[in-house]
C-alpha cells in the first residue's frame, strides 16, 4: 500500500505517494527524474548515490524514501546556483577530478559536507573525508586536488 | 602538424554535464511504457537443469512475458573473435539450455512493468538442478577434471607454440638457468558503471535501436544484427555516456541480443540495469594465467631464451576475444630486451566461471609481468644489479628497427637512454644506500625495476591481423559553426587528437561519439588517446 511523503528536494516541495519498499535513489531518479544521483553498488559500499539529507551525506540506496519523510534533500542537480558552479564542481572540472563521472556526483556531494565541516582539510583529511565514495578511474590524487582547489577558492572569497 | 592540445592540461568541454549530474549514462535515459528485465540466474557452478517452472512468475503482478532458454532458440550464439588453429567453441547460448557453466550464467528473463516487479517474480521462478563436480582449478581442468563441454572430450580448448629462435638449442648451451611459477590472479575488472541496455524496436519501420554501456558500439551492431537476424541497416547502437569500462565493455553480451529481442518480441522498450552481483559474477574477468617461465643466459647476464608454459583459464564459454588474449602475451614476451629465443606454449583450459577477456592491457601486463620477473631471477641468481641486467639485454639505439623472437618489428627506440634518465631522476644510487642502511638497522626495503614496453591501437597489421580501422567525419553546417562528429565512445577518455588535427579550438570540437550511424571502431587499447 502507497504512503504519502512529503519533503523538499533542492528547494521545491514534494507530495508523493510511494511504496512503502521504495528505495530513497529510486525515488529521485524514477519518480523526481533526478538521474545525476548514480547507483554503483547497491550497498552502500561505492558513494555514488550520496546526497544531502538535512545537511548529512547519505548513501541513498540503502534508504527507504518514507524515511525521508519532512526532510530537506539536495542532490547534485541543486549544486549549482544561479548558473554558477559550487566550488567543488569548479574544483573537479579545474583539477581533472573525473574521467568517466560516474562516481563525480557522490564525490562532490561528499566533498561538499567535508567542506562545511572542516574549511582547511589537510590532505589526510580530505582522504578519510572521501573513504566511503569509490573511484574507478581516477586514481584519487585529482579529486583530491579538487577539494583543495575548492577549499581555498571558498576561503578566498 | 603542431601540438596545441596533446599532453597539454585541458579543461574538458564534457565536465559541466558530467559535474552538475546532468549527463545521460544508459538507466538515465527514461522512454515511454518501458518493460524492465530481470535475470534469473545459476546458483551453481556447474549443475543439469532438470526442470524450470516459471507458471508463478507470469502470473505474478506486472509480468509481460518469461522466457527460458527454450524460448530463445532464435537468438544466434554469443560471438568469438579468436580464430586460433583448432580452436573448440562452445554453442554459447544466450539462456541456458540443459546445463549452467557458471555462478550468475543467465537460465531465465523475467519482463515487467518495473524492476520492482521483475524482481518479485524472478524470485518465484523455481529451477530444479542436480549439481555437477566443479572444476575452478585451471591445472585440474587440463589434467583429467571432470569434462565441461561432454561433447568435446576434454577441457582444452586450444594448444599453441608461438616464437621463434631454437629455443632448445638456447637451453642446452646455456651458462645458467633459472625458473619460476608465475600467477596472473583472475580478477574482476568492475567499472563503477555496470553494464545496462536500453532497446526500443519500431514494428513500422522495422528498426531497432540498442542503447548499450559499451566500449564497441559499431563491432556491437554488426554482431548483433547477426544474432538476432535483422538487416544491419534497421539497427543502431548508441552508446551514450559510459561509466568505465577497462575492457569489460569491449565485448558483445548475451544480454544485449536478448533486450534487442525482448523488445522486438514485445514491441515496447525494454531495460536492464547490470547489479554489482551480477556484475561480478557474468561481466568477464581478466588475467587467470598459471605458467612456468624459464630463462636461458650467460654468466654476464645476456640472457639467449626465454620459454613460458601457460595454463590459462578462459572460463566456461568464449566471450569476444577470450582464446585471443593470451596470444597477445606471446607477442610482447621479449619485452625491451634483445631474446635470440622465445617460446610460449599455451593451454587454454575451460573452468565453471565466468569468461576472461580483455581487461586493462589484455595480456600484455602479463607479458611484462613475466620477462621482468625472469630478468629479476637472472639477477638475483648472478648477484647482479637488476638495473644492469636490463641494461646488458636493451637492444642499442642503432639495433632498431628491431625484430623480436615473438614476430614483431619495433621501429625505434633508445631504451637505455630512457633507463638513465628514470635512474638518474630517482637517484638510484642513493636509493641503494639507503636500502642498505636500512636493511642495516633490521628494516626492510624494497626497491622494483620495470620497462614496459605497449603494442598499442592494434589496426590490421601483419603481426595481429585484427582491430579495424577507425572512422571520423567532420561536418561543417550551414550556419558556419563545426560540429566534429567522432565516432568511438568515451568511457573516461577526453579526445585530444581530433581537436590537434582539426587546428581548431579545443570548444569547437564538439563530438558526437559512439553512434553506430557512422561505422567506426572503438577506444580499445588506447586508440583514441585516453
Ligand atoms: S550505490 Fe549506494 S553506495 Fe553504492
Ligand atoms: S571518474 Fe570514473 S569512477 Fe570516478
Amino acid at each position: 500500500m502507497k504512503r504519502a511523503i512529503n519533503l523538499s528536494v533542492n528547494g521545491v516541495a514534494r507530495t508523493d505517494e510511494v511504496e512503502p519498499r521504495l528505495l530513497l535513489v529510486h525515488y529521485l531518479r524514477e519518480v523526481l527524474g533526478l538521474t545525476g544521483t548514480h547507483v554503483g553498488c547497491e550497498t552502500s559500499l561505492c558513494g555514488a548515490c550520496t546526497v544531502m539529507l538535512d545537511g548529512q551525506a547519505v548513501k541513498s540506496c540503502t534508504m527507504f524514501a518514507v524515511q525521508v519523510e519532512g526532510s530537506e534533500i539536495k542532490t547534485i542537480e541543486g549544486f549549482a546556483t544561479n548558473g554558477e558552479l559550487h566550488p567543488v564542481q569548479e574544483g573537479f572540472w579545474e583539477k581533472h577530478g573525473l574521467q568517466c563521472g560516474y562516481c563525480t556526483p557522490g564525490m562532490i556531494v561528499t566533498a561538499a559536507q567535508l567542506l562545511e565541516r572542516n574549511a582547511n582539510p589537510s590532505r589526510e583529511e580530505i582522504c578519510r573525508g572521501l573513504e566511503g565514495n569509490l573511484c574507478r578511474c581516477t586514481g584519487y590524487q585529482h579529486i583530491i586536488e579538487a577539494v583543495e582547489y575548492a577549499a581555498s577558492k571558498t576561503a578566498g572569497k | 602538424m603542431p601540438n596545441k592540445y596533446v599532453g597539454q592540461p585541458i579543461k574538458r568541454t564534457e565536465d559541466p554535464r558530467l559535474i552538475k549530474g546532468l549527463a545521460h549514462y544508459v538507466d538515465d535515459i527514461k522512454l515511454p511504457d518501458t518493460l524492465h528485465v530481470v535475470f534469473v540466474r545459476s546458483v551453481y557452478a556447474h549443475a543439469r537443469i532438470t526442470s524450470i517452472d516459471t507458471a508463478d512468475a507470469l502470473a505474478a503482478p506486472g509480468v509481460a512475458a518469461v522466457y527460458t532458454g527454450k524460448d530463445v532458440a532464435g537468438i544466434g550464439p554469443v560471438p568469438c573473435a579468436g580464430a586460433l588453429p583448432g580452436l573448440k567453441v562452445p554453442d554459447h547460448r544466450v539462456l541456458a539450455q540443459d546445463k549452467v557453466y557458471f555462478v550468475g550464467h543467465p537460465i531465465a528473463a523475467i519482463v515487467a512493468t518495473d524492476r520492482y516487479a521483475a524482481k518479485d517474480a524472478a524470485d518465484l521462478v523455481m529451477v530444479d538442478y542436480e549439481d555437477l563436480p566443479v572444476v575452478v582449478d585451471v591445472e585440474e581442468a587440463a589434467n583429467g577434471g571432470t569434462v565441461i563441454h561432454e561433447s568435446f572430450g576434454d577441457n582444452i580448448a586450444y594448444k599453441l607454440t608461438s616464437g621463434e629462435g631454437d629455443i632448445d638449442a638456447a637451453f642446452a648451451s646455456a651458462d645458467r638457468t633459472v625458473k619460476q611459477r608465475i600467477l596472473h590472479t583472475r580478477l574482476a575488472p568492475i567499472a563503477m558503471e555496470p553494464r545496462g541496455v536500453l532497446a526500443r524496436y519500431f514494428p513500422g519501420e522495422e528498426e531497432l535501436t540498442v542503447w548499450s554501456s559499451t566500449q564497441i558500439p559499431h563491432l556491437l551492431r554488426t554482431q548483433l544484427a547477426i544474432m538476432i537476424g535483422i538487416p544491419e541497416n534497421k539497427l543502431r547502437v548508441i552508446t551514450p555516456e559510459v561509466g568505465g569500462g577497462f575492457g569489460s565493455k569491449l565485448n558483445v553480451y548475451a544480454e544485449e541480443a536478448l533486450l534487442g529481442w525482448i523488445s522486438m518480441q514485445l514491441g515496447k522498450p525494454a531495460k536492464w540495469i547490470e547489479t554489482r552481483r551480477e556484475n561480478m559474477q557474468a561481466t568477464i574477468h581478466g588475467r587467470g594465467q598459471v605458467g612456468d617461465i624459464e630463462v636461458a643466459f650467460k654468466n654476464d647476464g645476456t640472457l639467449t631464451g626465454l620459454r613460458y608454459s601457460v595454463f590459462a583459464d578462459l572460463g566456461s564459454y568464449h566471450q569476444l576475444l577470450t582464446p585471443a588474449i593470451p596470444t597477445l602475451t606471446g607477442l610482447m614476451l621479449s619485452g625491451s630486451y634483445k631474446i635470440p629465443a622465445i617460446q610460449m606454449n599455451v593451454t587454454g583450459c575451460f573452468t565453471n566461471k565466468m569468461a576472461t577477456d580483455a581487461y586493462r592491457g589484455a595480456g600484455r601486463p602479463e607479458a611484462t609481468y613475466v620477462v621482468e620477473r625472469g630478468l629479476d631471477l637472472v639477477a638475483v641468481d648472478l648477484n647482479m644489479d637488476p638495473a644492469d641486467v636490463r641494461r646488458k639485454n636493451f637492444p642499442a639505439a642503432d639495433e632498431f628497427p628491431f625484430h623480436t623472437a615473438t614476430g614483431l618489428d619495433y621501429d625505434s627506440g633508445n631504451y637505455a637512454a630512457a633507463l638513465d634518465k628514470a635512474q638518474g631522476i630517482a637517484n638510484y644510487a642513493k636509493l641503494r644506500e639507503e636500502q642498505k642502511a636500512a636493511r642495516a638497522e633490521g628494516r626492510l626495503v624494497g626497491i622494483g625495476i620495470s620497462t614496459y614496453v605497449e603494442i598499442c591501437a592494434l589496426g590490421p597489421s601483419q603481426a595481429m591481423p585484427a582491430g579495424g580501422w577507425e572512422s571520423a567525419t567532420v561536418r561543417i553546417e550551414p550556419k558556419g559553426d563545426s560540429p566534429h562528429w567522432r565516432f568511438a565512445p568515451r568511457p573516461g577518455s577526453g579526445n585530444f587528437v581530433c581537436a590537434n588535427c582539426c587546428r581548431r579550438t579545443w570548444r569547437a570540437s564538439q563530438r558526437c561519439h559512439g553512434n553506430s550511424r557512422r561505422y567506426g571502431h572503438s577506444p580499445i587499447r588506447n586508440r583514441n588517446l585516453w
